[in-house]
């Protein structure tokens, strides 16, 4: 792969690979370390892509390996976490930033599920690939995902409207 | 009620910064421009993290350390064990990193422990009188060898290799205190 071509690539994915470990490891050092590591992988592989698509699920699936690989490591398990997700820039509207704190405060299996099938648009098959599970166990996952964001965001709202007999 | 089109907007903010790229493609021609690198460097390499790793015991040239590491320009993790770093005066070296290892005697049972992944090695142990632990990612090696000392009490050696180089050879090496802890 030339330098010219890697960089295209590198700007192309290069947010879709911080999404995709940020949703795994709620940090943001975290997610950029693993975009690098995915991304030089992606450079040894040169030209052998068949296709955009074939590019896209490898990194998609590199970029899930490696996120786990880290919040498997000894040092980051006995770490304290700085839980940044909850300082999320999009304060600016609540409802966005209440969204995206709900969805991060699902496990890293939901996380990933949502974000691949919601954001990147991916078939619960792609989503299945991706996370070497199997479909059925995706549309699981999504479905759960689901309700217990349902379930997190109206209680939120009911917080907030205060106890309807007072 | 979740709002796809909300979370999708929610998404779009997260962006990768562009020191981040900027390092990983300066990573990227750096590698062919140096597919050769000088021993010199891999031994640099090998002493930091030897200094490194024996930081944390207590036992290290503290002076050696805090130079090379402020005179890091900047670092890309090319996987679990290694990093490619690009020093202030633009030369490149490769850092191995050793997984993390322990052998404990449990219940009359041995545990390897490596970067929290445990593995009783007790039937290995008693059979052949050691046990190999390997690892790969992204052609760097590392390997923890576990055989029993005069004592018949554990002790084990960690070898690291960065990618297209043989393990014990210009990779860097750890080796046990006598109790075989870590």
């Amino acid at each position: 792969m030339t330098d010219e071509r890697f960089e295209q690539v590198v700007r192309r994915y290069g947010d879709m690979l911080y999404r995709v470990a940020y949703h795994a490891l709620r940090s943001r050092a975290d997610a950029e370390d693993v975009t690098q590591i995915v991304l030089l992988k992606l450079y040894q592989q040169g030209n052998r892509f068949e296709s955009e698509a074939h590019r896209k699920h490898w990194l998609l699936r590199v970029a899930v390996n490696e996120s786990r690989r880290m919040l498997r490591a000894a040092w980051r398990r006995s770490a304290v976490p700085l839980e940044e997700w909850q300082e999320y820039p999009a304060a600016e509207d609540p409802a966005k930033a209440e969204l995206f704190q709900a969805v991060m405060a699902l496990e890293p299996k939901y996380r990933l599920t949502v974000y691949l099938y919601y954001y990147e648009g991916c078939s619960v098959k792609e989503v299945a690939a991706a996370l070497r599970a199997n479909p059925s166990t995706v549309q699981t996952w999504l479905q759960r995902a689901r309700d217990r964001l349902r379930r997190t965001l109206s209680q939120d709202q009911e917080e907030e409207e205060g106890p309807s007999y007072v | 009620m979740f709002d796809p089109n909300l979370y999708r907007d929610a998404c779009a903010q997260l962006r990768v910064s562009e020191k981040t790229l900027q390092e990983v493609i300066q990573m990227a021609e750096q590698n062919k421009k140096h597919a050769a690198r000088r021993p010199l460097r891999i031994g640099l390499a090998a002493a930091a993290l030897c200094a490194l790793t024996v930081l944390t015991a207590g036992a290290v040239n503290p002076e050696l350390v805090a130079e090379l590491m402020t005179s890091i320009r900047s670092s890309a993790a090319v996987s679990a064990y290694q990093e490619e770093w690009v020093m202030e005066d633009g030369s490149q070296v490769t850092a191995l990193r050793y997984p993390h290892v322990s052998v404990e005697e449990r219940a009359g049972r041995t545990v390897l422990t490596v970067d929290g992944a445990e593995t009783d090695i007790t039937d290995a142990l008693a059979r052949d009188g050691r046990y190999v632990w390997e690892d790969a990612d992204n052609g760097t090696q590392a390997q923890v060898v576990v055989t029993l000392d005069g004592e018949g009490a554990p002790v084990w050696v960690v070898h690291v290799a960065a990618a297209g180089e043989p393990l014990g050879d210009s990779g860097g090496s750890l080796v046990s205190g006598p109790a075989g802890g870590d």
